[in-house]
This record gives structure tokens, sequence and C-alpha cells, in this order.
């Protein structure tokens, strides 16, 4: 019977349930009523799983050992799995460009579970990375009572893309579940040490791929890329880039002494406006050497065009003064020759 | 654009050995004759042309020139370094040899329009304002490429 348990609501403990498929039929009287009401549900007990009788074997393609439901004990060189991290201590090496085979069998023992496990797998996870495969487990021979034994065949040769060509040592675990068993199972055997072919150069043609494609689709650090610079080049010595230096200004010497000897009449340029206009065109050469060495293009600009603006007004009034004093020097001259 | 051409000069007392001179009286031999008529004809006209430059040329031309020849002479330093050394920098190299060569371009243009013989009737300032505005225009160029 029942015990209310709030308004219109009670509650049956069923203690000692053992695990199974049980249909729940609940009746309700009620007080005035000749009739009582009735209903019923499904009720499963689920049942914990245990991995037993492990096996591991290395064999051949081809073995009768090495297919998905085969009996691993029927490797030669079968090795048995007494407890969780024992298989690291045998030291197994399988190879798949050998084209062998890793095989594992293992018992789930769930008695009593309303239905057996129907999840078995094998899995791989590279001990560097990581990266793990799994691979399915299938039922090898009939079942027992209140057991399964499964089998899964891993041939290293077809998985080798699937553990992304990544030789080294593997975690090798069991994973077992089912909705009758009331939790999963992952059963860690051991480590077992894989070699595998490496990862084939594919050159595409160019632009075949997005460029990203390989930093896209990895699951990985990817190779580091050495980049193969140009070598530098060549340079002459420093005493002919000095002598060099010393030619190209060796002009510039020669002219200020040439221009010395010609005596130029400086006298038209010392007024306001002409020393204005000179100062405002080495302004604007300063502000080129400026921009060379440090100062960005936009922020000389900025700089320049008022400058300009300025070295405009300014050059026309000190050109004009020139003009004027030159036309004043002619008519003075074309007086006195009349 | 040189001035008038020239015209030839009348023989005088200061040149060399003439055709005037008697036969047989100090005649130098065939060989030399023939080599010392072509050196004293150079001479003399070298001499032409430094006289004619000198007493046609005015004091602004005469500056102009110089600087023309000392931007070309600049253009031909870092065109024999880059000839010889190497183009490393290229960027470089051609702005430096394009801002002394437009420099010199630019100069020897503006020598032409001041020259009293050029058809051109700008006046002097606008061509001078000219030039100052086409080498600013160069140098700003030049510094954008030179890296």
């Amino acid at each position: 019977p029942g015990a209310p348990e709030g308004p219109g609501a009670f509650a049956v403990e069923l203690p000692g349930l053992e695990p199974g498929v049980y249909t729940l039929r609940a009746t309700l009287a009620v007080r005035g009523r000749t009739k009582a009401v009735a209903a019923s549900a499904t009720l499963a007990a689920l049942a914990p799983a245990a991995v037993s009788r492990v096996r591991v074997a290395v064999v051949e393609e081809g073995d009768p050992a090495a297919g998905a439901g085969a009996d691993v004990g029927l490797a030669p060189a079968a090795l048995d799995v007494v407890s969780e991290g024992a298989l690291g201590e045998e030291g197994l090496t399988a190879s798949g460009p050998a084209r062998e085979v890793l095989a594992v069998g293992f018992r789930v023992s769930s008695p009593g579970a309303p239905a057996p496990p129907q999840q078995a797998y094998v899995q791989l996870t590279h001990a560097a990375t990581g990266a793990d495969a799994t691979f399915p487990a299938l039922p090898a021979g009939a079942p027992g009572e209140g057991s399964v034994d499964f089998s899964a065949a891993v041939s290293l040769h077809n998985a080798t893309e699937a553990l992304l060509f990544a030789s080294g040592d593997y975690d090798l675990a069991v994973l077992v579940g089912g909705w009758g068993l009331s939790e999963g199972v992952a059963w860690r055997a051991g480590r077992v040490r894989v070699e595998l072919a490496e990862r084939p150069a594919v050159t595409y043609p160019l632009y075949a791929r997005p460029l990203l494609h390989d930093s896209d689709n990895t699951l990985a650090p990817l190779p580091e890329i050495v980049h193969a610079m140009n070598p530098p080049a060549p340079r002459p010595p420093v005493p002919v880039s000095y002598l060099f230096t010393a030619l190209a200004v060796a002009p510039l010497a020669l002219l200020l002494a040439a221009l010395g000897a010609l005596r130029p009449n400086v006298s038209l340029l010392t007024s306001v406006w002409g020393v204005g206009f000179i100062g405002c065109l080495g302004a604007m050469l300063l502000l080129f050497v400026a921009y060379w060495i440090r100062v960005p293009l936009y922020s000389a600009l900025a700089y320049l065009v008022p400058l300009v603006g300025l070295t405009v007004v300014v050059g026309q009034r000190a050109l004009s003064a020139l003009a004027r004093e030159r036309a004043s020097r002619k008519a003075a001259v074309h007086e006195h020759q009349d | 654009g040189f001035g008038p051409p020239l015209r030839p000069r009348p023989p005088s007392a200061a040149s060399g050995p003439t055709m005037a001179r008697g036969r047989g009286e100090n005649r130098p031999s065939a060989g030399a004759a023939a080599a010392a008529p072509a050196g004293g004809v150079l001479r003399e006209l070298v001499t032409a042309v430094a006289a004619d430059y000198r007493s046609t040329a005015t004091k602004k031309t005469m500056m102009l020139d110089c600087f023309a020849i000392f931007a070309a002479a600049t253009a031909v330093v870092q065109a024999v370094y880059c000839f010889l050394m190497g183009s490393f920098p290229f960027n470089s190299f051609l702005s430096g040899f394009f801002a002394t060569l437009g420099m010199a371009v630019f100069t020897v243009a503006l020598r032409l329009q001041i020259t009293p013989s050029a058809a051109s009737k700008t006046s002097l300032e606008q061509c001078f304002a000219e030039y100052a505005l086409c080498c600013l225009l160069l140098f700003f160029a030049v510094v954008s490429f030179i890296g």
C-alpha cells in the first residue's frame, strides 16, 4: 500500500527490487465510488556492468582472430590483461605498414540487466596529443548467462588516417554502454605502441584548396613552417662606401667654390619678403627630410598644405618686388642713356 | 640657346705658326706637322668656345651652368657606384639618380628660358617660380620613393 504524501499523492517504496523490467499497476480506491481507478506503467530496474577477461593480441591481416566478433583467444600470442593499466608492462607494439591488426576481446557481465549491453567500443587515445579514435566491437560467440563477449579488430593500415598518421604510444580503453545498464563503463587496459605510415605529401595545384584549409581542419598543432629567405644582398666594403660618399659630396664642394668665385649679387634677397621666401623653401625641404625619417605621409601633408600656401603668398611678394626693382633699374639705365 | 654663333677669328700675332712663313724656313717634319695642327686646332677651338662663353654668358647663366654640372656629376657618381657595387637598395638608387638628373634637367630648362635670345617672353621671376615648383614636386616624389 502507498503512504499519502500530500494532497492527491501517494508514495510506494519497493526495496530489494531485482534488476529487470516490471509492469507497474497502481490501483486507487476512492471513498464513495464503487469502481477503483487503475493505471499501469513499465518500470526497468537497471543493473551495473563489469568488464573482465580482456585479451589483446597483434595478428596479421587474414588471421582468424583478426576480425570483429572473432575469438581473440585463437591468436597465438594473446595477452590477458588482468587489471586496468596492466597492458603497458607487456610492451605491446603493432605496425600499420606491416598490416598488423590489433585484436581486443573482452567480456561484459551485467547479471539481471533488463537488456544486454549493445554499445561496445575500443578506444585508442594518442598519449602525446590526446587525439582519439573509437572502433566498434561486435559480439563474439553466443551470449552467456548475464554476460556477453565482444571483440574488436583494429586494422592499423586502414585506421592510419583515422589515427591522423600519428605514431607513438596509445592508451587502449574498452567502452561499454546500453540502456539496461545503470551507467557506462570505461575500462582502461593500458598502453600499446603503434607504428603508422607517414602522411603522404600531397601537392595540390595553387588555389585548389583555400589557403586556410589546413589550419581550419586540423585537430593537432600543424608542423612549424621554416621559411626560406632570400640571401642578403652583397654589400661593398665600408671604405668603398666612404669613398663614393666623398665622391658624391665633392661636386657640392666644387659648386660652392665656383659660386664663391662668381660672387653672386645677394643684395636683392635681403628684403623681408626675400628672406621669408627662402625660409619657406628651406622649411619645405626640412619637412621633406622629416617625412623621410619619421613623419607619416598624412601628417606631412597636413603640415605641407599650409606651408605651400604661405610659400606662394610670400614668394609672390618677393618675386614681384624683385621684378619691380629690376624694371626700375632698367628704366634708370635707359634714362641715363637718353 | 648658347648665344650668337661663333665667327671666324682673324689670325693674330699671338697665334701659332701659320702658312705665311716662307719655304725652307724652320719647317717641321711631316709627322709632327700633321699632329701639331690637329692639336693646335683643338686648342684653338676650346679657347674660342671658352672666350665666347665668358663674353656672352651672364652671371645668372654661369651659376645655373655650375649647378647643372654639379647635379649631373652627382648623378654620374651614383650611376658608377650602382654599376660597380650593385643596385641594392634599388629604390634608393632610383630616387637619388632621378633627383639629381631631374634637377639637372630643370636647371637646363630654366637656363634656356632666361637667355636673352629665348623665344618665350616669360619673366625671369615667373621662370624661377616654375622652376622652384617643379623641384619641390620632384623632391616630394623622390622622398616618397626613397624608402
